[in-house]
């Protein structure tokens, strides 16, 4: 593992999952694909008690689940991928979009670094091919001048290219991956003959993701969002899911940065538990609650338990307890809008006051942190 | 996965096989009740086994309607209704001649479709000549909900099976064996389970082979269930009466013997084949139901099987059905409901092809394959159909696709019944009510009938079932002189500023005319398949109405108005929850208002015919109330055309304030309320702006200075003034007598500035001034000569102004009675 990279590319962190899988597959692939559909699935949502032999004959590994909540949409991305047509991900922010295309193009071609990161100033070259102006000059457009973009490599080298926040791009920018898209050939003018003309070889696809809260997928062309498949990703709806997730990330990350700070269950749980009531509008005993603006992701609810925790570790008692929670709970839902004090603090003084009072423990603790930052403030 | 991956060990295999007997004289077929597989397999295995006797898991009182189930000129689906007295009468019953009108029943439907493995086995039977037994309790079915969501919308998460901590319910859903299945064959819950493994995965199967792993998981699942579970909830008890049919028919000699039930209760049966001889013949059933055969339709059907609703696909497994010789029936049945969504979802403007279904169905049949699952099951064809007909966020974008999707999967079919079973229940209890109170007519002239609801019971029951047949379109009753749309009688039309203003005697007496003609039974026969009577159809159609107001407040509250008027007042609460949640969830704070005032008029009429009051009634109408008073910010901001119908929402919520009954909201919420609207309202429309001082005022908290200083503010448009007036006077009449400020304005306005001004301000400074009556214009009028310094009596003989003054003021109203000409005509009437 090449540990000195702050975050290295899936195929590179899962090297060893990958191998494995792909050493054990018997099913039949797709043209063009390391794996088969099957074992693309066992890479994303992990292969359970059962472990697979290392290929080197040392020993067996376990491949874990990565994405959660949602394995339907795993398998329909899948197929989506082996289809013509490409696969565009849409969903509100922190769920997780980017690392599925990520996992997906890892496993299903080797890479996850053929791409193309969208916004409004992306142009047509960045998504088709640029030039090396010097050899340009000296030598004319020749097939050594062509400086290719990431989804050129992906079509000439059979592979999954990504195209992150496509609907950021100008629409008429969008528009130069319909003829890509739909003949699968990128045509090259300045160029004669043979090396004018590149047809993608087997293999090739496109993921794309949008942010649901970005101008939105209804403003693609009609003619780009036919080529797509669209899948919508939600956060996850299971709070026991998402607990587990949210612990695993956060003991991951905080291992990583050096801070041994345990991460307790019942911190887990009121995090989770609120982002997930205030995403819902609802408290599971039924209370109406208002939606605040800010996305509150699982992407969000680890970030604030982080944080939280790294707080916890350098300024404080070294214990996450409930006041880090609070305060950075405060910090998490007012990101965006000053209304979404106010609705978080509905939430406090509604929701939780009454567990508090019925359950005490956690949400009592909970409520008496949340009023005493309250009262500093 | 596959039946082989079951993993049921060996010994449970030759166990279940023993029980079974499949090849023995007394042989068991697990079934489930409706399973295009199931069906086919026992299609299969009934001429090969050949049985002289078939035993059948329905209530033995069943039997005699054997020969209407069997009519060939009839077409499923049909269902089997048996209707018992209610324990607890909804309202004490005279037992008089009124009887069938008030009968409390409750209907249990037991329904058949071609795929109803129970139907092949009875059709089979007819056709070889074998004999018939139907060997259950009729035990009570829960019963069904009217208000089920047979014609819902399929949400988006639903369609896709997110089902997340709901249980199927039934025995094998509660199964932790079944959990444990579910989590090794990816299935989301029993029914994508029993789907993957019994229905696609179990079409490959021979008969035999088919029957010995649902006995197997069956076997497993029941073994998972104590028997003081199965004690308590009454299967014991059911399973010793069908042992004890079974043993009488098992007990003629030289008899092959097939029984056919339910997977779960052949393995505990098969079990007992040995002590079968032992039994007592069962009891002679008493039941004091009454059984009909009934017309059925594929949503009802859709409804009570429950998977996601709008989405268990009747339609889907009758293709399934239907191409059962063919090679890959679900492959076709795919297909067929694939092409059937494009073209309805084209129908609603989606740019759908044949390439997309191409994709579809290419899509379904890997991601089945990707599942592990030999062929397309219902949803593989479901998610292929929103991965690839869904061009956007499925919440958003799939609306259309989802419906057309769930209109495909379903179908529409609608049964028939032949000559055999007579003529539906529906008619019949249309004419046995009519009868009873005594509202058929011979097929004469309409005939005219005046009910004081008030004083008698039976009028209100004649004119709960009048109601019901009109709002069924039956044709046959008339109310005359319902002007307002809901039918409080022809006063008290929406805008009316005074709707208490009828008297009691006019608002509890109903006048109608009745009329009988043969349209009337050709609508009774269309309506056939919604129910056994015209109470029941007319609350399957008001549920149903109410889900077609999709969550907007307005027009739930409408129907539960609606509902009360026709009777149903269990129908209504059960509306409750959806009303709770739309008042929760709806941000327009006029179809708030709308509904809470529509709530409070259910309560006046219910106060005025002497109903108990409700106190889930007046919670509804409180949480309208408040949730409109909370949204008079948002009300402010309404301009145009539409701010005209603020003041009487305001009104009535005003009047809901004052009378503090129980429904009203809290006093101290509209007060902050309309202040902080006020502020809003100053910037988009003088009539709101009105209106919100109006509505303080009433509630005794507005300041005089106030609205003078309002008044003054309203410029603008010139109609602003007048409108700033109607808005006040609407809701607080006396505001010009009570608030001197509001006056001396007023009188400003009319004798300083510039003519035009005032010329163009008339139109609707009159039209406020008629708010008033005719004694405080007379008062007004006073105060305001003696405020210009007229003597109200001499004003006309002397006038103290300056000639000059005069001479303008001949010349206003000289112009003034030139533009009231060209007006005539054009100044709306007062009482829209
Ligand atoms: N369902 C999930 N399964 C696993 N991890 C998740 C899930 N949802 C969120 N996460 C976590 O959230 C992180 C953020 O994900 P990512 O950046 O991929 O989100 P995104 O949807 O691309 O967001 P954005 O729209 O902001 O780009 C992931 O790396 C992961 O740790
Ligand atoms: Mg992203």
């Amino acid at each position: 593992m090449a540990e000195s990279v702050l975050r290295p590319a899936a195929e590179v962190l899962f090297r060893d999952e990958l191998d494995a899988l792909a050493a054990a597959d018997t099913h039949p692939k797709p043209r063009g694909f390391r794996l088969s559909p099957r074992m693309i699935r066992t890479f994303i949502l992990g292969s359970g008690e059962a472990k697979l032999p290392r290929p080197g004959g040392a020993g067996e590994i376990a491949v874990t689940q990565k994405f959660f909540g949602d394995d339907a949409l795993v398998e329909r991305a899948i197929v989506t991928l082996a289809s013509p047509r490409a696969l565009l991900l849409v969903g509100e922010p922190g769920t997780a979009k980017s690392m599925l295309s990520e996992l997906l193009a890892a496993a299903a071609t080797g890479t996850s670094l053929l791409t193309v990161q969208g916004s409004a100033a992306t142009t047509e070259d960045q998504i088709k091919y640029t030039w090396n102006y010097a050899l340009l000059l000296a030598k004319g457009p020749v097939r050594e001048a062509l400086v290719p973009s990431p989804l050129f490599a992906a079509m000439r080298e059979g592979r999954i290219a990504r195209f992150e926040e496509l609907t950021r791009c100008p629409v008429e920018v969008q528009d130069s991956l319909v003829g890509i898209l739909s003949d699968k050939v990128l045509r090259v003018p300045e160029l004669e003959g043979e090396d004018g003309i590149l047809f993608a070889r087997a293999g090739f696809n496109l993921i794309a993701t949008a942010n649901a809260r970005d101008r939105g997928v209804n403003e693609m062309s009609a003619a780009l969002r036919r080529r797509f498949n669209f899948e919508s990703v939600r956060p996850i709806r299971d709070p026991r899911v998402e607990m587990a997730l949210v612990e695993r990330e956060v003991q991951t990350q905080l291992a990583a940065a050096g801070a041994s700070v345990p991460v307790p269950q019942d911190a887990v749980e009121l995090v989770v538990t609120t982002f997930q009531e205030l995403r819902a509008g609802r408290s599971r005993e039924g209370v109406h609650l208002d939606r605040p603006e800010a996305p509150l992701s699982t992407a969000e609810a680890i970030a604030t338990l982080h944080a939280a925790a790294l707080h916890a570790h350098y300024y404080g008692t070294g214990r996450l307890g409930a006041e880090e929670v609070a305060s950075h709970l405060a910090g998490a839902a007012t990101l965006d809008a000053a209304e979404d004090t106010a609705k978080l603090e509905r939430y406090v003084e509604t929701v939780v006051r009454d567990r508090a009072a019925r359950h005490g423990g956690p949400w009592g603790a909970l409520l008496e942190a949340w009023r005493k930052i309250g009262r500093e403030r | 996965m596959t039946l082989g991956d079951l993993g049921a060990p060996k010994e449970t295999r030759a166990e279940v096989a023993k029980r079974l007997g499949l090849s023995t004289s007394l042989a068991f077929f697990p079934v489930r009740h409706q399973s295009p597989t199931c069906a086919a397999k026992l299609e299969a295995f009934l001429p090969r086994f050949a049985p002289d006797v078939i035993l059948v898991e329905l209530p033995a009182p069943f039997e005699e309607q054997l020969e209407a189930l069997l009519d060939p000129e009839s077409r499923a689906p049909f269902a089997l209704c048996a209707m018992t007295e209610g324990k607890s009468p909804r309202f004490v019953a005279r037992r008089d001649e009124i009887r069938a009108a008030e009968a409390p029943r409750s209907r249990a439907y037991y329904p058949f479709c071609d795929y109803s493995p129970e139907l092949v086995a009875l059709r089979y039977a007819k056709a070889s000549g074998a004999e018939v037994r139907f060997i259950d309790r009729l035990s009570p079915l829960p019963e069904e909900e009217t208000d089920a969501g047979e014609d819902d919308l399929p949400s988006a998460e639903r369609a896709l099976g997110e089902r997340l901590g709901q249980d199927a319910g039934a025995w094998f859903g509660r199964s932790r064996f079944t959990a444990a299945l579910c989590v090794r064959a990816g299935a989301r819950d029993f029914d994508e389970l029993w789907e993957a493994l019994f229905e696609q995965g179990g079409w490959d199967e021979t008969p035999e082979g088919w029957a010995l792993a649902v006995g197997a998981y069956a076997l497993a699942t029941r073994r998972t269930f104590g028997q003081e579970e199965l004690e308590a909830d009454g299967t014991l008890f059911r399973e010793r009466f069908m042992a004890a049919k079974i043993a009488e028919a098992a007990a003629q000699r030289g008899k092959r013997v097939l029984v056919v039930a339910g997977a779960l209760h052949v393995v505990a049966l098969g079990s007992a084949r040995e002590t079968l001889a032992e039994l007592r013949p069962a009891p002679r059933e008493d039941v004091d139901a009454e059984v009909r055969l009934v017309p059925y339709t594929f949503p009802r059907l859709d409804a009570l099987l429950g998977y996601a609703p709008g989405m268990s696909g009747p339609a889907f497994y009758q293709h399934v059905w239907e191409a059962r010789a063919e090679a890959d029936p679900f492959a076709q049945a795919a297909e067929r409901v694939l092409l059937e969504t494009i073209r309805r979802a084209r129908a609603e403007g989606d740019a759908l092809g044949p390439a997309d279904a191409i994709a579809a169905l290419a899509f379904a049949r890997e991601l089945a394959s990707l599942r592990g699952r030999p062929k397309i099951g219902r949803a593989e064809v479901i998610e292929a159909a929103t991965s690839c007909f869904v061009k956007g966020e499925l919440r958003v974008s799939g609306r259309r696709v989802i419906a057309a999707l769930g209109e495909a999967l379903r179908g529409s079919r609608m049964g028939k019944l032949g000559p055999k079973a007579g003529p539906s229940p529906l008619t019949r209890d249309f004419r046995e009510t009519a009868e009873a109170l005594g509202l058929l007519p011979s097929a004469g002239p309409p005939r005219g009938i005046e009910l004081s609801l008030a004083t008698s019971r039976k009028a209100r029951r004649c004119s709960w079932f009048l109601h019901r047949t009109a709002w069924l379109g039956l044709g046959f009753a008339t109310q005359v002189g319902a002007g307002d749309a809901e039918g409080f009688g022809a006063k008290g039309a929406e805008g009316d500023p005074k709707p208490q203003a009828f008297t009691t005697l006019e608002a509890t007496t109903e006048r109608w005319t009745v009329a009988y003609a043969p349209e009337v039974d050709a609508r009774l026969l269309e309506l056939a398949a919604e129910g056994a009577s015209v109470e029941e159809a007319a609350a399957r159609q008001l549920a149903r109405a109410a889900r077609e107001g999709e969550g907007r407040a307005g027009a739930i509250a409408a129907c539960v108005g609606r509902g009360v008027r026709m009777g149903l007042e269990a129908i209504c609460q059960r509306l409750a929850p959806a009303l709770k949640a739309a008042i929760h969830a709806d941000e327009d704070p006029r179809s708030l208002l709308e509904a809470a005032r529509r709530l409070r008029r259910v309560r006046a009429q219910r106060a005025r015919l002497g109903l108990p009051k409700a106190a889930w009634l007046d919670a509804l109408g409180r949480a309208a109330y408040e949730a409109g008073a909370r949204g008079l910010g948002r009300l402010a901001q309404t301009s145009g055309a539409r701010a005209s119908e603020v003041p009487a929402l305001l009104m009535d919520l005003g009047g809901a304030t004052l009378a503090d009954d129980g429904m009203g909201p809290a006093r101290e919420l509209v007060l902050a309320k309309a202040r902080a609207a006020r502020e809003i309202a100053r910037a988009t429309s003088p009539l709101v702006l009105g209106a919100l001082d109006g509505l303080l005022v009433s509630l005794g908290a507005g300041h005089g200075a106030e609205l003078g200083a309002h008044f003054e503010a309203a410029r603008g448009r010139p109609e602003a003034k007048g409108a700033y007036l109607e808005g006040l006077l609407a809701l607080s009449p006396r505001a010009l007598l009570d608030e001197p400020s509001l006056l001396e304005a007023l009188i400003a306005h009319v004798s300083s500035g510039s003519f035009e001004g005032f010329l163009a301000s008339l139109p609707s400074l009159r039209r406020a001034l008629t708010r008033l009556g005719p004694r405080e214009l007379e008062e007004i009028s006073s105060r305001a000569a003696k405020l210009l310094g007229l003597g109200a009596a001499e004003a006309r003989i002397v006038s103290p102004l300056p000639p000059e003054e005069v001479a303008r003021l001949s010349a206003w109203e000289l112009r003034w009675l030139e533009a009231e000409a060209a007006w005539a005509g054009s100044v709306p009437e007062p009482n829209r």
